[in-house]
């Protein structure tokens, strides 16, 4: 009670005094409006404003208390030296009217930016206990200051943040995610829009290979057709670029053309287009062209990562039924399991009785 | 086998069979290699080697694999070799002959005894040939012994060859000393590189002219594939028959060479590799570039020298082809021309595209330039701009520019890429220069000019091949070349070749997800899941799920680091990493499992089709199965052959897989 009753002192004083009037009101709003690096000022940079011309120490002291006390300067620390940051009259009127608590959970989501922090870590941080950071969190989150979000790397866990920010991209996990979930749609569309791309820029196509001979080859990417990258229609009639091509496609052509297609809402920057082209390398699609000169598709390759489906013929371990079988561990010729007894194999070969 | 190294006593202890019987069938298993024998102490030790033992699975795929390479006398001489074991060359020649003259003959009666000689010159070459591929090698008396006893005498070899690395070995030595007991070790077991050479050199100096002597080994290499397509009649190999004359000395044992085989069948998949990757025509250029650099291989042997003891500079020197050597033996260009894309497609390398300038001036430079001609087809083709000169011959250029570009307009349904473009001038440059060059030395202009095109198509191809990391380009200069050199980086393809078999795996026992997750774990290295879900961007539970599966199959590890003493679970960080050494080993065994259940499972189909099998082996019935066997039995005989080729054919297909992860 006591706490919020100096709180409530301390915002009538705001508003009955006259800023300007007063020294330590000039004195934040220069510091406000002059430039200085990171927005930090050290003593020495505060006796040089010319507001504190003629004045001492003393003075300076007595002015930086009053403003600490009226939340419109926060004193840090820097390399064990005393500094201050100025605080915008907006956010000093919120902090006025704030618990001691609920001020310091505040200054630590500020600090904390556009990542966030999650409930354990502003407890520790503060040093408040759970029960109490919780009431504060819910009274700040009342009155807008700040709004709780999904971490995408930590789905379970709460995380709060200042309520205008938006959350980093590492938060919520960039494009491809929505609502703390990957956009699988959304991510196999950009695949093989990309993939497309990739494969026109890396052979040299026959005529109609590309849309099926509707449209001139130059337009073809407004109607690509994804189904250029399955089956045998990716390998009809290409043929290879001389050694020391350099048109293939790299990560900085893709964005602009997925930007253009307008896939997604969101603009796509070139180092999502490279996560894009990591993850078709990953499922052994795409490969890169010497020394990062783009990339380009594999003509035959192993799987269809959007379907799960493995598109080249199998190797001898997987067609037989001792590949992926569940039972292996056990199978001998004298346990329970054996080559003897073993159903897959019956049906293997043909023997199943049906 | 179960109790190891034995003398003659314990194996008769353990078999309980007579001495007599037991010496028999040890002479007949260290004859078919299958036992290795040693004196310790004047006592005969013995020893199961089941590698050679594995070996035997192969061998109808190596026979079948040297048919391709060299023909149907390699093949038959070989297929005695499997049979036989250790066989002495007079015997093998003697046999291959008989055989030979019998196969059109009634009741097996030799013929003639022109043909027989005939025959037999044509079954000595054939071992030549067969030698000189080392896919037959001579019998070494290491090749009884165990290996370890063999390492001990090679290095009493090296040490008395050396001298100063008689007591001790320096440090600094040690990579010297380990590749002498590699080099005296791989003579000992495959024979001299020296008697190969030989045996080339000798085939190679019955024929005069130096090019004629490569169009011959071009035209035999056709005629052996002509040979494996057709059955019988066999044509006379001119270039074979006066190579070998000398008859072979009595003393000369022969053995198959089943170390040859992967170099064989790597070679196989490489050329798949290609065609996969790139297009048939091209994968056609590396196969033969495959079939020239591999006969001097006789095994996989950057794999057994290992990283600390690298090839030699003299060893580089000596695999490097020259693309004047592939051209010789390349066939079929024309498809060659059309199978490379745009900056070719619309600028065709065809004699129609060569413009024939002959002025005067030009004839001064090409004076200058002659000798020099291939250097100059280097740096163009590497994109960079010719000598100084080019700039003053603009006039003699430019109007095939034009033509060019005239061309690509009426041709004009590609988009005409700039880079692309300027790509295709600087060939057509490259292009009359050559021309041109050969305009001046020789008389037959069409056939020049036309071997000077397919110089360039074939340069090109072979340049593709370099991009996708499939071949080394050494340009010329280095290693003391006069033209642009190639050669096949083998330890870098056996790997790749290892990782697809791993990929394939894993992809159909996992899923196309399973594959990402390794990919990424093997570019990365050591993640932690946060990370690993941030590069695959899966779902944080099918992805637990994947790894978890592949940990028990023990594809993939996790590492546990404790970040305290307590070792918690929760202040633990668990790293996920893919080895592929592991991998491979782990794989390898389960192949070796499913290729034992598959055999064991052959066995239970035997036993179950046993009665109808005894009747069909009995000699009144054999050849007249359908008349004797009634009711189902001959249902079940069909249904019984069916079973017993799936399940070797497997065998066989699971050996492939074993072939790249243990054998490369």
């Amino acid at each position: 009670m006591a706490e919020a009753s100096s709180s409530r002192a301390v915002a009538v004083d705001l508003e009955n005094e006259d800023p300007p009037d007063k020294l330590e009101m000039r004195i934040w709003q220069a510091c406000l409006q002059a430039e200085q690096p990171d927005d930090l000022w050290y003593q020495s940079d505060l006796m040089a404003l010319d507001e504190l011309k003629g004045k001492d120490t003393k003075d300076l002291l007595n002015c930086i208390n009053k403003l600490i006390k009226q939340c419109l300067f926060r004193a840090l620390e820097k390399s064990s030296q005393s500094c201050w940051r100025p605080v915008p009259l907006t956010v000093a009127t919120h902090m006025q009217k704030m618990t001691d608590t609920e001020r310091m959970i505040y200054v630590e989501l500020e600090h904390a930016d556009s990542e966030g922090l999650w409930t354990k870590t502003i407890q520790t941080r503060t040093g408040v206990s759970s029960a109490e950071s919780q009431n504060a969190l819910k009274k700040l989150e009342s009155r807008r200051l700040v709004k709780q979000f999904q971490n995408s790397k930590y789905p379970n866990k709460k995380y709060y943040m200042l309520s205008h920010l938006h959350p980093s991209d590492d938060a919520t996990g960039g494009l491809f995610y929505s609502e703390g979930a990957i956009d699988k749609e959304l991510l196999r569309i950009l695949m093989q829009y990309t993939e497309v791309y990739v494969h026109s820029k890396a052979w040299q196509m026959p005529e109609k290979a590309l849309d099926g001979g509707k449209r001139k080859r130059t337009e073809f990417l407004d109607g690509a057709d994804p189904n250029v990258l399955f089956g045998s229609k990716r390998r009809k009639g290409v043929k290879p670029w001389p050694a020391g091509y350099q048109d293939y496609a790299k990560a900085g052509d893709i964005a602009k053309y997925l930007n253009q297609r307008r896939l997604c809402k969101e603009k796509i920057m070139e180092a999502e287009a490279q996560q894009v082209l990591n993850l078709l390398c990953y499922d052994g699609r795409i490969e890169e062209v010497n020394e990062g000169v783009g990339y380009r598709t594999i003509l035959r390759p192993l799987a269809n990562p959007w379907e799960n489906v493995v598109e080249k013929s199998r190797n001898g371990f997987s067609e037989v039924p001792c590949g992926g079988c569940p039972a292996s561990g056990l199978c001998d010729e004298s346990g329970p399991v054996n080559a003897r007894t073993c159903e897959y194999f019956e049906e293997w070969l043909g023997l199943a009785k049906d | 086998m179960i109790h190891g190294r034995q003398r003659l006593s314990d194996i008769v202890h353990h078999t309980r069979l007579a001495v007599s019987q037991v010496r028999h069938g040890l002479t007949i298993l260290v004859q078919q290699r299958i036992v290795l024998w040693c004196l310790h102490n004047d006592v005969a030790l013995y020893e199961a080697d089941w590698l050679a033992a594995y070996s035997l699975l192969r061998s109808g795929k190596f026979v079948v694999a040297t048919r391709k390479r060299i023909g149907q006398q390699g093949e038959a001489i070989l297929s005695h070799c499997v049979l036989g074991g250790d066989l002495k060359a007079s015997a093998l020649e003697h046999a291959n002959s008989n055989s030979n003259s019998g196969q059109g003959t009634v009741n097996g009666t030799n013929g003639s005894s022109a043909e027989s000689a005939d025959s037999q010159r044509e079954s000595r070459a054939a071992i030549y040939d067969l030698l000189e591929n080392s896919t037959v090698i001579i019998t070494n008396p290491s090749h009884f012994r165990f290996p370890e006893k063999n390492r001990e005498l090679v290095e009493r070899q090296v040490r008395i060859d050396n001298p100063h690395w008689k007591d001790k070995v320096k440090n600094k030595e040690k990579a010297q000393f380990q590749r002498a007991m590699v080099d005296v070790s791989e003579e000992w077991k495959y024979g001299s590189k020296y008697l190969r050479t030989t045996i080339a050199k000798r085939r190679l100096t019955q024929l005069d002219n130096p090019l004629k002597r490569e169009f011959a080994t071009m035209e035999e290499s056709q005629d052996n594939t002509q040979l494996s397509s057709k059955t019988s009649q066999t044509p006379k190999l001119p270039s074979v028959i006066d190579a070998a004359q000398s008859s072979f000395d009595d003393k000369i044992m022969l053995r198959a060479n089943y170390d040859k085989y992967p170099v064989l069948a790597r070679s196989q998949k490489l050329v798949q590799l290609a065609a996969d990757n790139i297009g048939i025509p091209t994968s056609q250029v590396y196969a033969t570039v495959l079939r020239l650099y591999d006969k001097d291989l006789t095994h996989c042997k950057e794999f057994q020298r290992g990283p600390e003891t690298p090839m030699a500079e003299e060893d580089t020197k000596h695999s490097i082809l020259t693309t004047k050597e592939i051209l010789l033996h390349v066939g079929n260009m024309n498809s060659l021309q059309e199978a490379i894309g745009q900056p070719y497609g619309n600028i065709s390398i065809t004699e129609s595209s060569i413009p024939r300038h002959k002025e005067p001036h030009r004839r001064k430079r090409q004076k200058r330039e002659e000798g020099d001609q291939v250097r100059q087809i280097n740096l163009t083709e590497n994109g960079q701009s010719l000598d100084s000169d080019s700039d003053s011959d603009s006039d003699i250029v430019e109007p095939t520019r034009s033509r060019l570009n005239g061309k690509a307009k009426s041709a004009g349904t590609d988009k005409v890429k700039p880079n692309g473009e300027h790509k295709g001038k600087e060939k057509n440059k490259v292009l009359i220069a050559y021309d041109h060059d050969i305009d001046m030395d020789s008389a037959s202009e069409d056939d020049d000019s036309s071997s000077a095109v397919q110089y360039v198509a074939l340069t090109a191809h072979l340049k593709i091949l370099t991009e996708h990391r499939l071949l080394n380009y050494h340009p010329p200069g280095t290693y003391d070349l006069k033209s642009e050199g190639w050669s096949v980086p083998l330890v870098a393809l056996s790997h790749r070749l290892r990782l697809s078999e791993i990929d394939t795996t894993i992809c159909t026992q996992f899923g196309a997800d399973a594959l990402r997750i390794v990919k990424a774990l093997r570019k990365q290295g050591k993640l932690d899941e946060k990370a690993l879900i941030g590069l695959v961007l899966m779902d944080s539970k099918a992805m637990r799920s994947r790894l978890s599966a592949m940990h028990t199959a023990g594809y993939v590890e996790l590492q546990e680091l404790p970040r305290d003493n307590n070792r918690a679970p929760s202040k633990t960080i668990y790293l996920w990493f893919f080895d592929e050494d592991r991998c491979a080993h782990q794989m390898q065994q389960d192949y070796y499992q499913a290729m034992s259940r598959c055999l064991q499972r052959l066995r239970v189909e035997r036993e179950r089709a046993s009665d109808v099998l005894t009747k069909s082996q009995r000699s009144d019935v054999q050849g007249r199965e359908q008349e004797f066997l009634v009711g189902d039995e001959w249902d079940r005989l069909q249904k019984w052959g069916e079973v017993e080729e799936r399940l070797l054919g497997q065998v066989g297909r699971l050996d492939d897989g074993i072939l790249l992860l243990r054998d490369l």
